[in-house]
């Protein structure tokens, strides 16, 4: 515990190192943190706001207030002129998305950086941030759905052979299915599964498989964009 | 294989989702891992790194004035290296010429009255008839007569000093002037011989003082002894004992004068670069303001500042490394020679943020050979357990 505890007091200063070395460290140490409060946001998450904008913008705003603090440094002016820059935007414009907040205050930060002659931190940082939001967007960061899509069908109660079937057919398609809600009737029962297919082409040959099994009518499946959550 | 029965083909996954899948899921993973590593791995660099700052030091010599006077002229520029005694500046000697030329009056002066005082003691004793008070005020007046010549030798070799200092300053500005090919050789060579002439009466004028100097005290020792023979010592005549107070006078002054011509050069106490000329050419100046800074070339150590509350309190021996700022990879090692008694403010250039000064206990280590380190250059500095 003893070394630990002097290595965190050793790694800290009293006064700010303005380094490209500390600025890059600043910049990787906020993804770092963000992205784990990013991550425990959304596996705690419960309701039905989840927003991929959002949990993504827990990780760009760390990264965006370090660039901040690094360009403010000591300077009570700077900081000064960003609380009424942002005071002049959010009171202008009324932002609906976290994100796009978080954009303009990338914006405004970048022309901070720039004016106040912080040349290196405002290269660094712009380039550090862009290849973050591009990761963002193509790693899908932030999208909780595990699951393909969702599949309907109704089977007849009665057929324990046949249920069989199907679920093997169901395996053989999927990588992994979770049964949402079933529907329990006299002779049959509706199910309703979230699936997610070994093949995404081939959907269309899982649904013709499991209206072949007997006993199983009315299959439907139902494929979202993995873009579609916001 | 019967149509009812479901094929048990295993679907493979194709490439390109498993690609996707593996950019949506996986790679987030391995991206925050590799972010996550470099971030442990630079903060272990930050820890392990170069604990204390310090900066090379060396020994800065402030050259003042002692006297009040007019720059006359300086023979060095800044940055010029200068060895130990070297010339830096003269000051105007106009006044001291002119005390001189007071002094010598004033020994012209008291020469005349010691004439008539020999002339009016002479005829007194020839009426008087008393042989020894006769001898007594002739042994007397030999020897104010020997000080007053040594006086007045002194008073030509005080003038013909501040004119060789002149001659010296005119030949090293020709010198230069010869070497720019601004004016002939035949000019430095003329000014070359009348400095040598006067450096040859000088040493000329030096002995014949000394000289004198032996006679007057061969007189003293004669005078003593005569009066130690007698066996009541007659009271010194008036007029002679003020005379021989006022040439007491008269060489004291001039030994302040003396004094003053050395005060108008100020040379180099050591070797080293002139950092900082503060003075210009007729410019006037007062006694004790600097005239030039000279730094000692290379760093004659090293102090190293610790924070205001260390860790670890190094003890007076321990062994440290010492590097570079800007480059680590030459170190060099060095002891602690002494500590410093209370936490105080570090030079400027140590500054992480030129806004917020920095506070700590300075160390002094000893001189690093190795490095030829610049006074002023910072340094980094780890102290071995």
């Amino acid at each position: 515990m003893e070394p630990l505890i002097q290595f965190l007091t050793s790694v800290d200063h009293q006064a700010p190192d303005y380094t490209i070395r500390a600025l890059g460290l600043s910049l990787l140490l906020s993804f770092v943190l963000g992205q784990l409060i990013a991550w425990t946001y959304s596996r705690t998450h419960s309701g039905l706001s989840y927003s991929r904008s959002f949990t993504q913008s827990l990780v760009l705003m760390t990264i965006v207030v370090s660039l901040v603090m690094f360009v403010i440094g000591n300077n009570i002016i700077t900081a000064f002129g960003l609380i009424g820059a942002l005071a002049l935007i959010r009171f202008r414009n009324v932002m609906k998305d976290t994100r796009d907040t978080v954009f303009v205050f990338f914006s405004l930060v970048l022309g901070m950086a720039a004016g106040s002659q912080r040349y290196t931190a405002a290269i660094v940082g712009s380039v550090v941030l862009v290849f973050i939001v591009f990761y963002m967007h193509l790693t899908a960061f932030g999208s909780v759905g595990r699951y393909d899509g969702h599949l309907t069908c109704r089977i007849n109660s009665s057929l324990e052979e046949q249920r069989e079937i199907f679920f093997t057919v169901l395996r053989r398609f999927c990588r992994s299915f979770h049964q949402v809600s079933s529907r329990q009737g006299t002779d049959y029962a509706e199910y309703v599964f979230q699936v997610r297919l070994r093949d995404h082409q081939r959907g269309r040959e899982m649904s013709q498989e499991l209206n072949h099994v007997e006993g199983v009518d009315d299959v439907i499946l139902v494929l979202h964009d993995e873009f579609a959550e916001i | 294989m019967d149509s009812n029965e479901p094929s048990t083909q295993h679907i493979r996954t194709p490439l390109p989702q498993r690609l996707s899948e593996f950019r949506r899921g996986p790679m987030i993973l391995l991206i925050w891992i590799v972010a996550a590593s470099t971030v442990g791995w630079m903060l272990m660099q930050r820890f392990e790194r170069w604990q204390y700052v310090g900066v090379a030091c060396s020994s800065h010599y402030e050259i003042t004035t002692s006297v009040a006077g007019t720059i006359d002229t300086i023979y060095v520029k800044q940055f010029d290296l200068v060895k130990a005694g070297e010339v830096i500046a003269h000051l105007d000697s106009t006044h001291l010429e002119a005390r001189i030329a007071t002094a010598q009056a004033r020994v012209d002066q008291l020469s005349a009255e010691l004439d008539a005082a020999r002339l009016q003691l002479d005829e007194r004793s020839t009426n008087n008839k008393a042989g020894l008070v006769a001898e007594l005020r002739r042994f007397q007046i030999d020897e104010v007569d020997l000080l007053l010549r040594a006086m007045t030798i002194k008073v030509e070799l005080e003038t013909d000093r501040i004119l060789l200092e002149r001659m010296s300053s005119k030949l090293a500005r020709t010198r230069e002037l010869v070497q720019w090919e601004a004016v002939a050789t035949a000019e430095e060579e003329d000014l070359e011989l009348e400095s040598q002439e006067i450096a040859r009466q000088i040493e000329l004028n030096e002995q014949l003082y000394n000289t004198t100097m032996e006679k007057h005290a061969v007189a003293r020792s004669r005078r003593e002894s005569f009066e130690n023979r007698i066996s009541t010592r007659p009271d010194v005549e008036p007029q002679l004992k003020s005379l021989r107070e006022a040439v007491r006078a008269e060489n004291l002054r001039l030994q302040e004068i003396e004094l003053s011509r050395r005060n108008l050069v100020l040379r180099s106490p050591i070797a080293g670069k002139v950092s900082e000329m503060h003075i210009n050419v007729g410019q006037a100046i007062l006694a004790g303001k600097p005239v030039a800074t000279i730094t000692e070339v290379e760093s004659s150590g090293v102090i190293c500042y610790l924070p205001p509350s260390p860790q670890q309190s190094p003890d007076i021996g321990a062994r440290v490394i010492i590097t570079r700022s800007t480059d680590h990879s030459v170190a060099a090692e060095s002891i602690v020679t002494r500590i410093g008694p209370a936490v105080v403010e570090l030079p400027e250039n140590l500054w992480r943020d030129p806004a917020t000064p920095e506070y700590g206990v300075p160390l002094l280590l000893s001189h690093v050979f190795d490095m030829n380190l610049i006074p002023g250059e910072p340094v980094n500095v780890r102290i071995l357990k």
